[in-house]
């Protein structure tokens, strides 16, 4: 069997991230809003519009909404094992960031709701968590992201696989 | 000596010195005197309707032959630019169609003529009465005439015909009859004065089943051919008076019955031909409609054509199947779906297997 290439895990990784995102009803609902009445397909676009698998650059998005943008690296790289770390950005625009919509068992602002939303899907759900690598997805690091127009945090998740 | 030398009549300087220079001058008036002499002979080339006929003088080989099929080509020696194939050549009464590129030597320029041997007629989509005459060969020999299977026996035969290149010829459409039948003209020998309408004559009817139209263009000129099938006599296949003049003629193809069968399609509808890994499935939709296009009601057979058909979750519902996978290593991969019912045309779509990004 053909050696895996070692940076095929961070298309994988994105494969598998970005279709975990999509089955959260939650994370649909804060980031599109409401989608009564749209076909599958809309929604996978709009969808499409609010979830990157590239990292933010300022002033390309002006858009009052919420978006998700990730990337994979691959920081360390021994010999029979590498370490992959995902780096997503949960942010919202700050015009929409404070409010009174409540949502039961999340707390804080729009960002932070998001941010316990994508660890509820990637973390907390145990299929999800081990589709990566040999070991689990664990939530290394969670960091602010304060920007311009947006708002959010930075949250780090590694997992170790083989290479 | 000096006398034989100058029998020749030129209007060319004959001074010069160099072999090539006397060729070139001529080479042409040697011919031209030969084709004044009792070798040469008059004919007409007609264009491919016969309305223009220009006379000229030829020399005409291969007259004196031993042979069936030889007795019916000539080889045509001509003033260089006289003529192209697709023209015909009146010659001794008949009609002769060139064929093969005409090609000169400096001095004279040849063609290859085929005897014509049927006034073909035919109604063109205006509703015109087109005539050409045509060499017809037989393109089945030794068949003995009949095809059949268990219980019945139909006519079988197929003819090669050569017809000129222009735009009526390359214009017949598929599946245009023709009556080719030398019985014809006794058939209206016999015909009482006044007669307008005669389909009571059995009739030897062809259909043209191959046109080949390129393999004999030769960019300026050419001629054309075409591959005419034994068929069976309609109904209406007869002799009709149109304008005062007698033409035989097939039945115009009746469009609502003739080789027409009632087109029933049927398709498949979706968003995109896009199953997305892990995803809810993807719905494939069975539309049938009839000849004029009203969606009709019919019980789909769907199938899918793939090594890993196993491997994914098919579910149907009514007129509809849902097709969802749940498998990374299939991402990138396709299948062909198709859909069918009976008396309907198979629909066929490709699906691929993606990762939603």
């Amino acid at each position: 069997m053909a050696k895996s290439k070692t940076t095929a895990d961070r298309g994988k990784f994105k494969n598998e991230i970005h279709t975990a995102l999509y089955k959260s009803t939650n994370i649909k609902n804060l980031l599109l809003g409401d989608t009564a009445g749209k076909s599958t397909n809309d929604i996978r676009k709009l969808f499409r519009e609010h979830v990157k698998s590239h990292l933010f650059i300022d002033d390309t998005i002006t858009a009052t909404e919420s978006f998700i943008f990730y990337d994979v690296i691959l920081p360390v790289l021994r010999s029979n094992v590498k370490t992959c770390k995902v780096v997503l950005y949960a942010i919202c625009h700050r015009d929409i960031l404070d409010g009174d919509e409540y949502i039961e068992g999340y707390y804080g602002n729009r960002a932070d709701v998001l941010s316990q939303m994508i660890e509820d899907c990637l973390i907390n759900d145990e299929e999800t968590a081990n589709s990566f690598g040999i070991g689990k997805l664990s939530l290394d690091s969670v960091d602010i992201f304060n920007d311009k127009r947006f708002y959010g945090v930075i949250m780090t998740f590694d997992v170790p696989n083989f290479r | 000596m000096a006398q034989d030398w100058y029998l020749m009549n030129t209007d060319h300087d004959t001074v010069s010195g160099f072999e090539s220079d006397d060729f070139d001058a001529l080479a042409s008036d040697a011919f031209s005197e030969a084709l004044a002499s009792s070798l040469g002979t008059n004919v007409e080339v007609c264009n491919y309707d016969l309305t223009q006929r220009v006379k000229a003088r030829v020399i005409v080989q291969g007259n004196v032959q031993d042979t069936k099929l030889n007795s019916i080509t000539r080889r045509i020696l001509a003033p260089i630019g006289t003529f192209e194939a697709g023209q015909y050549v009146y010659y001794k009464d008949r009609y002769w169609l060139i064929v093969g590129l005409v090609d000169d030597n400096g001095m004279y320029e040849k063609a290859v003529l085929v005897l014509c041997n049927y006034l073909l007629t035919w109604k063109n989509s205006n509703g015109d009465i087109i005539q050409r005459w045509i060499s017809a060969s037989s393109a089945s020999q030794y068949n003995n005439g009949e095809t059949s299977d268990r219980y019945m026996f139909v006519r079988s035969d197929q003819l090669m015909i050569l017809t000129p290149c222009d735009d009526e010829c390359l214009l017949i459409p598929h599946k245009q009859r023709f009556i080719i039948d030398m019985r014809c003209k006794i058939y209206e020998k016999n015909f009482p004065n006044g007669t307008t309408v005669d389909t009571s004559k059995q009739l030897i009817t062809y259909e043209l089943t191959r046109m080949d139209n390129v393999i004999y263009n030769y960019q300026d000129s050419g001629h054309s051919e075409f591959m005419a099938y034994q068929d069976e006599q309609h109904e209406k296949d007869g002799y009709y008076v149109i304008d005062g003049t007698g033409y035989w003629l097939c039945e115009e193809p009746d469009e609502e019955t003739d080789d027409k069968i009632p087109v029933l399609s049927c398709s498949i509808e979706c968003d995109e031909p896009i199953i997305y890994n892990s995803l809810e499935p993807s719905v494939f939709t069975a539309r049938f409609s009839d000849s004029e296009g009203n969606v009709t009601n019919v019980t789909p057979q769907w199938d899918i054509n793939c090594e890993f058909v196993d491997s994914l979750d098919i579910e149907y519902v009514e007129n509809s199947i849902c097709i969802s996978v749940n498998n990374r290593k299939l991402i990138n991969k396709s299948f062909e779906l198709s859909l069918c019912a009976d008396g309907y045309d198979e629909a066929k779509i490709t699906v691929q297997i993606k990762a939603f990004m």
